[in-house]
């Protein structure tokens, strides 16, 4: 039963690991970031608070946060699937379902950032 | 998907009362688990007050004198009664333990006795442990060398301290039985009993198979379904360390990569 293949990155149990980890590392000081800043993002009026966003080093980090955010988010889910949900092809649909719905956070995040960037 | 009904034998209904003669103060109440599924009966928890006066300090003890004196039916692994062998591993007072290890006396109130959790039972207390056999020899738990050695290999007493905390595991499986990642995924996940054993040999200086031992371990299931819950240090009734064994294989996948 001991194999010595090499297996493809999707089935790494060492990349899931691994990337779990550094994500989790990686969002303590930007979710301390995060914290720090909302209490007085909220109280701000619409357009106040659109022109904080649209300074580039709050876009950046904010960019950043959602997009370590979904990535964890997807590793962090797909764990919890694996373990509970035992019949294939729902753990399957709802790997890709939350795989979508990270992508799409990140994307936006990215978006953003590009828009920011062409001077949008 | 989700289970969400039980099997019809996860009900425990209550079953019979046998009590020994004796004193009130010598007597001390036993609730243990009785199922036989040859049978089509429910699973039921017979309660016996035992009279202690007359019988060893340990549980397992007490489960001797059950069987030779109040209930011949009854039905547990026991072997060397002194923490060696692993047979008598059972949930006693809501842990894994072994039964000759454990005092009666250090159980407040009544002594619940159940089989190890979540293993398919062959009778009362006895757990079927042959997949749990499978997976610990799906890892190659000997010594691999390329040439065949004309006398024993010998270590540096540093070699042979990184096995301390290893070579004394008795293969009770408290530890796997005890760890809820197993329980959901038992099939794939090999549990921290045969991590343990696993990092056991990658750990032995003599051993020349750690990197094709450490790449059959290298999967999102076998290892890494361990989250470091610590269960199963928890309940080790040898006092070992199977969840740091794990963390070490992680470490050293790493390092090797």
């Amino acid at each position: 039963m001991l194999n010595s293949n090499k297996k493809n990155n999707l089935e790494s149990g060492l990349n899931h690991w691994l990337f779990q980890k550094v994500t989790a590392v990686l969002l303590i000081p930007i979710t301390i970031w995060v914290l720090l800043k909302l209490p007085k993002f909220i109280q701000l009026s619409f357009s106040d608070k659109l022109s904080w966003i649209s300074s580039s080093i709050n876009l950046y980090l904010i960019a950043l946060f959602f997009i370590i955010s979904a990535f964890h988010f997807k590793l962090g889910l797909t764990v919890i699937i694996e373990d509970y949900i035992h019949n294939s092809i729902v753990k399957k649909y709802l790997i890709v379902i939350i795989s979508i719905i990270a992508l799409l956070i990140a994307s936006i995040s990215l978006g953003l950032c590009v828009y920011k960037n062409l001077g949008g | 998907m989700v289970e969400l009904l039980l099997p019809k034998n996860s009900k425990v209904v209550k079953g019979d009362h046998y009590t020994e003669k004796g004193s009130k103060k010598s007597l001390k109440t036993f609730l243990i688990y009785r199922y036989d599924p040859d049978k089509s009966e429910q699973p039921r928890i017979d309660r016996y007050d035992v009279d202690l006066s007359n019988t060893g300090p340990m549980v397992l003890d007490a489960l001797i004198k059950i069987k030779n004196d109040i209930d011949p039916s009854i039905t547990f692994r026991r072997s060397c009664r002194e923490g060696v062998c692993g047979s008598c591993s059972m949930n006693i007072d809501g842990t894994n333990t072994l039964a000759c290890t454990k005092y009666v006396n250090d159980v407040k109130g009544d002594v619940k006795i159940f089989p190890l959790p979540h293993m398919p039972v062959i009778k009362d207390l006895v757990p079927d442990l042959k997949d749990i056999y499978k997976q610990y020899s799906s890892i190659e738990p000997w010594l691999k060398t390329s040439e065949k050695p004309e006398r024993e290999i010998k270590q540096s007493p540093e070699e042979r301290k990184e096995l301390d905390g290893l070579y004394e595991c008795i293969m009770c499986f408290c530890c796997s039985t005890s760890c809820p990642s197993y329980w959901w995924n038992g099939d794939k996940y090999l549990g921290p009993a045969v991590l343990l054993q696993a990092w056991r040999w990658i750990a032995d200086s003599r051993d020349e198979a750690t990197q094709e031992r450490l790449d059959g371990l290298e999967d999102s299931f076998k290892l890494y379904r361990c989250h470091t819950i610590m269960n199963c240090t928890k309940t080790c009734p040898k006092g070992l360390n199977p969840a740091k064994a794990i963390a070490k294989i992680k470490k050293k996948i790493l390092a090797k990569t």
